[in-house]
């Protein structure tokens, strides 16, 4: 992906937008979808994302089906006027290790930047008694095989394709 | 929870339509399900360039404030028929998320502790070590850029 031309409007879809809907697909089949925040590196032409091992089930439906899909459709406080939204299917891979900031430091810098009441998840010592498991990260890459987007978020009309990775 | 959907669907709208395309992967889009409550589904309006497969498929509600806080969110699992001109929807479970009471504070502290010790436990791990000290500082600098 990293040759591949995005243009500047998804670019910044990728990165101002706080949340993507993360589509990963369960034991029978059903694709269970969830907000999280993602982190879009453009040098390697892959998404960086994490989730908790307190809330593990993506990663072993990822384990299991590497398929998944990042919704972005939801521009509020992005700053962004009329932007699109964008789907981004591809295959995932989940790391064994479980880590807390290394790896994932573009994750950490976007929802510490955009959320500053995660504050609550460390800044007493109670919160990182109760929270510690929030802090046990798997690493999720995700690296893109078809992007699509819809200009304005109007998802009445066919979207149109950005690139496609076989 | 029928009458939940009632309820919570028109708030939530336009809400997230999760299903598996042609090619396998799931696919996502916002849509305004018009809920028939005769039939007790959720019609959903098919546009010509959707090559949906019928089956498993889910719904996905969610919200934030500007700050990203006060989050809520839940998922309707289902399975999609394709009709005429639309996809329907049969939802068959309701899987809550995030949320902003006590109640639902205290549930998500619980199992996120009950989910990790097993996760530990099945894999014969210590409890890692947090790096506070790093978290706290990595904080500081993004709320100052």
């Amino acid at each position: 992906m990293s040759h591949l031309q995005i243009p500047p409007e998804i670019l910044a879809v990728f990165h101002n937008f706080r949340t993507t809907e993360l589509s990963s697909i369960a034991k029978d089949g059903t694709p269970i979808t969830w907000p999280v925040t993602t982190a879009f590196d453009e040098t390697a032409g892959i998404f960086i994302a994490f989730t908790s091992i307190g809330l593990p089930q993506k990663a072993y439906n990822m384990r299991r089906n590497p398929k998944v899909s990042l919704l972005f459709s939801e521009p509020k406080a992005s700053g962004l006027k009329n932007p699109p939204a964008v789907l981004v299917q591809g295959d995932a891979e989940v790391s064994e290790d479980i880590t807390t900031i290394a790896g994932l430091e573009s994750v950490w810098d976007k929802i510490f930047r955009f959320q500053p009441a995660s504050k609550a998840t460390h800044g007493s010592a109670l919160s990182r008694y109760l929270m510690d498991w929030y802090y046990m990260r798997l690493r999720i890459v995700i690296r893109p095989k078809m992007i699509r987007y819809w200009e304005d978020g109007d998802f009445s009309q066919a979207p149109k394709e950005l690139s496609y990775v076989g | 929870m029928w009458d939940k959907l009632l309820k919570l669907i028109p708030a939530y709208s336009p809400v997230v339509f999760n299903a598996i395309d042609e090619s396998g992967y799931p696919f996502s889009m916002r849509c305004r399900p018009v809920l028939d409550e005769k039939e007790k589904v959720l019609r959903i309006p098919a546009s010509d360039y959707l090559k949906l497969q019928a089956g498993a498929a889910s719904l996905l509600c969610h919200y934030h404030d500007e700050q990203l806080w006060n989050l809520t969110s839940f998922v309707v699992r289902g399975h999609i028929e394709i009709g005429t001109n639309e996809y329907i929807f049969h939802p068959t479970q309701f899987i809550d998320g995030a949320g902003t009471t006590f109640k639902h504070q205290i549930r998500v502290i619980q199992e996120g502790r009950s989910a990790a010790k097993k996760y530990l436990e099945k894999r014969g791990l210590p409890r890692p070590k947090i790096p506070w000290d790093e978290v706290k500082a990595r904080y500081r600098r993004a709320q100052e850029s």
